[in-house]
């Protein structure tokens, strides 16, 4: 069984985390939002992390390409994509991570058929969010799935539910920094306290 | 997917912009020029004219700013690592993205060292017959070889700091240390280059041994280089 474990975490800006999860959908809430951003990018290996260990499937996402190559992650800023358009640039990504869809099979059923000639650098922040978004939910079996706000990407919400849905059912670990208990709720997602979560009436996760 | 050959194809994608194109194109412009102005000035001692075009303008000042430049601009002027990022994210190793970065922006640089060099050689000289032409071949691959170490050196420099600011301080150091002959001067790629090319030598060595140092070097800047990076 997946399983991705953090043992005493801790980052430049994050503080210490202890977290064990198994497949399904976790919501990220309770913590301030650089702690969250850098924890995402921490567990997708994208980042090292300061002290302590990140473990999927025994394996370090930092120092393990395999590792890295099965997951899939969504950053609070994504950089702009390197390329001549957007479609070479997914279509190369989709190589390193050896998906066998195209491009086009992958954006285009979210909307996003429009980008693929266009040149990287003329997509908006949330354009570059929204196809990182895509390539994430486009893998074949990631691992784990870690995404910062997925909901706040500029795709089509139910859209992106129901592939988390569909990546969680199939035993993906799907963490979601998410912007409330509420949505957490309406996504079906588990609860995760980065820190103890308010136990009355606030329900935002931003302190 | 080869991470080592979309390293390659990322650097290749990086200098094609204005730096790329511009800084290269400025520097030849500069090394003529020099080259003609020093011509005029050493009249009936070309090789003379050659000598201080290369160890000036060419060797000494625009090929390390070149190869500055270009490894500023293949690292986006952060860490080498972290400009692999969009390749090693999804899986890509970034030891074989960095290297490829690295041997691509070494294989530019050296082009530009063996135009610089033949530029200069021929220009100061001001005629084409067999001493020049010998001359500049030398001068072609000692360009090539020091382009290739500068590109190495200054990457290697790139893995320090948290923007990559070793890469500035690669060059301080190579400018003021490495324009000695002492042994400080040895780890340096300014003072083999300038042995190289019929300047002062380093430690009294002759020229074939500041080759051999000079390439050994440059490989050993590249396995440093590339065990700095994480997998």
């Amino acid at each position: 069984v997946t399983r991705l474990e953090l043992t005493r975490v801790s980052g430049r800006k994050l503080r210490r985390v202890d977290l064990s999860l198994d497949p399904g959908l976790h919501a990220l809430l309770g913590g301030p939002d650089d702690e969250a951003r850098e924890l995402v990018a921490i567990c997708a290996g994208i980042v090292r992390p300061k002290k302590g260990t990140v473990r999927l499937n025994g394996q370090r996402p930092f120092q393990s390409p395999d590792t890295r190559r099965a997951i899939g992650a969504l950053l609070d800023v994504e950089e702009p994509f390197e390329g001549s358009t957007v479609e070479a640039s997914v279509s190369r990504a989709l190589a390193v991570h050896r998906c066998r869809e195209s491009a086009r099979d992958v954006l285009a059923p979210l909307g996003l058929e429009s980008f693929l000639c266009r040149p990287p650098a003329s997509l908006s922040a949330l354009e570059v969010r929204s196809v990182a978004l895509s390539i994430a939910l486009g893998l074949e079996a990631p691992l784990l799935l870690v995404l910062h706000e997925p909901f706040a990407a500029g795709l089509v919400r139910r859209d992106v539910e129901a592939r988390l849905a569909d990546h969680a059912a199939r035993g993906t670990i799907v963490l979601s920094v998410m912007a409330s208990v509420r949505e957490a709720a309406e996504a079906g997602a588990r609860p995760v306290g980065l820190r103890p979560l308010p136990r009355h009436g606030h329900e935002g996760a931003r302190s | 997917v080869n991470g080592f050959l979309l390293g390659m194809t990322t650097a290749r994608e990086r200098l094609r912009g204005v730096t790329g194109l511009g800084v290269p194109a400025l520097a030849i412009a500069v090394v003529v020029g020099s080259a003609v102005v020093e011509h005029r000035v050493e009249a009936g001692a070309a090789g003379a004219a050659a000598d201080v075009t290369l160890g000036g303008i060419a060797f000494g000042v625009c090929l390390p700013l070149v190869a500055y430049a270009l490894v500023a601009r293949t690292s986006l002027h952060r860490r080498l690592d972290d400009a692999v990022r969009h390749l090693s994210r999804h899986g890509a190793s970034r030891r074989s993205a960095a290297l490829g970065v690295v041997v691509q922006t070494a294989l530019h640089v050296s082009v530009v060292g063996t135009v610089l060099g033949l530029l200069a050689v021929t220009v100061a000289r001001g005629r084409l017959d067999a001493a020049t032409l010998s001359d500049a071949l030398t001068t072609a691959w000692i360009g090539a070889l020091g382009g290739a170490a500068y590109a190495v050196f200054l990457s290697f420099g790139s893995l320090f700091g948290r923007a990559g600011g070793g890469r500035l301080l690669g060059l301080v150091v190579d400018f003021t240390v490495g324009a000695g002959s002492s042994a400080a001067a040895t780890p340096w790629p300014r003072a083999h280059v300038r042995s190289l090319i019929g300047g002062e030598l380093v430690l009294g060595m002759p020229p074939w041994e500041s080759t051999v140092l000079l390439s050994t070097l440059a490989a050993t800047y590249l396995f440093l280089s590339v065990l700095r990076v994480a997998r």
